[in-house]
């Protein structure tokens, strides 16, 4: 191993480009280092002063990464777009969720879809609060699922809208930076988050139970389809880019 | 002349070295050295991310060949290349045609 090799390991160590503009940009380097070395040796120079003079001419390892690697907020944009890009589809998950809801419960009924499970005991105060709202109620449990019906279509839904809309603006300003989020890192996170969500939707609508979040077993069960949905199509997506690597190799 | 000024204009530079046709990276910065008769002394390694950012930018094309026994990365100009390069000339020497004239060496 000469001054070269040691050169690159440590150049090889401080690039943050990915392995496939790594590797060329390294292969570039030690053409460039060698094509140096052997100008000096054909001058005059012995081979280890050669290496030095190269390495000396073509920058510090410091030097040589930065440029590389560039600006530390280009490096950063790619992650900030998928986190972007997560948070857009997780809102419209929220989003369609609720509109689904609300569906199953035209078909169904705001008790069955909204209610709280079988097994719930209100206090006296928020009996007196949901009947004081939903006067048209016929008990507690109607009443109950009544506003939980209203506030999961206004509170609920109009948060997530909020959020797709200010998503989306982060987004359209991110892609004026850069094309495309970091490989593979959202649907890994996506087929993650959401089918965990999907799987935890699953168990409480289908036992009927109550969530920190939200209850109703319509509502539950809408929302672990919805999030299902999402993370088969991350699934999909992800299988996709392991089968079909986003670089080719550079030919030999 | 201060590396930072020239790493500012290293794109221009870089796409008028290539207008004169297909080069590698060694002979991109030899040719540079030489045209500025040693003035733009950048860290070599620098200029190849400028290399490969400009490819990105679709403004260069490369491909590797083997010259004299070792394979080489060779770059040249696309047609949005040779646009941007007229253009960013244009600008350059408006503006060093203004400097000149406020430093009064016009």
């Amino acid at each position: 191993m000469d001054l070269i090799d040691t050169y690159l390991d440590d150049l090889a160590a401080r690039l943050r480009v990915g392995p496939a503009r790594s590797r060329r940009f390294l292969v570039e380097a030690e053409e460039h280092l060698r094509d140096t070395v052997a100008r000096e040796v054909a001058a005059g120079a012995a081979e280890p002063d050669a290496e030095r003079v190269a390495i000396e001419r073509f920058g510090t390892v410091r030097q040589v990464a930065r440029a590389a690697n560039g600006p530390v907020l280009a490096r950063l944009t790619p992650l900030a777009l998928g986190g972007a890009q997560l948070a857009a589809v997780g809102s419209a998950t929220v989003l369609a969720g609720t509109l689904l809801s609300r569906l199953v419960a035209a078909v169904t009924s705001t008790t069955a879809t909204f209610g709280f499970p079988h097994d719930t005991v209100a206090s006296a105060s928020q009996v007196a609060h949901w009947l004081a709202v939903q006067p048209g109620a016929a008990d507690w449990p109607a009443a109950a699922a009544s506003e939980n019906a209203a506030d999961t279509l206004v509170l609920r839904g109009g948060f997530a809208l909020l959020c797709l809309l200010a998503s989306l603006g982060v987004l359209w300003l991110l892609r004026r930076r850069t094309s495309a989020p970091a490989d593979g890192v959202v649907p890994a996170i996506g087929m993650t988050a959401f089918g965990g969500a999907a799987a935890f939707l699953l168990l409480a609508g289908f036992t009927d139970s109550r969530t920190p979040f939200e209850w109703g077993r319509g509502l539950l069960l809408s929302d672990a389809s919805v999030a299902l949905v999402v993370a088969a199509a991350y699934a999909v997506v992800l299988l996709r880019r392991v089968q079909t690597p986003d670089v080719a190799p550079a030919p030999r | 002349m201060g590396r930072e000024r020239v790493k500012g204009h290293l794109d221009l530079l870089i796409l008028s070295v290539l207008r004169q046709g297909a080069a590698h990276g060694y002979e991109v910065i030899a040719e540079l050295r030489r045209r500025s008769e040693g003035e733009f002394d950048l860290p070599e390694g620098t200029v190849y991310p400028a290399l490969h950012r400009l490819e990105r930018e679709g403004l260069l094309a490369s491909d590797w060949a083997t010259l004299e026994g070792r394979r080489r990365r060779i770059y040249r100009l696309t047609a949005p290349g040779e646009k941007a390069l007229a253009e960013q000339s244009r600008q350059w020497h408006r503006f060093a045609a203004s400097m000149s004239s406020v430093l009064g060496t016009a």
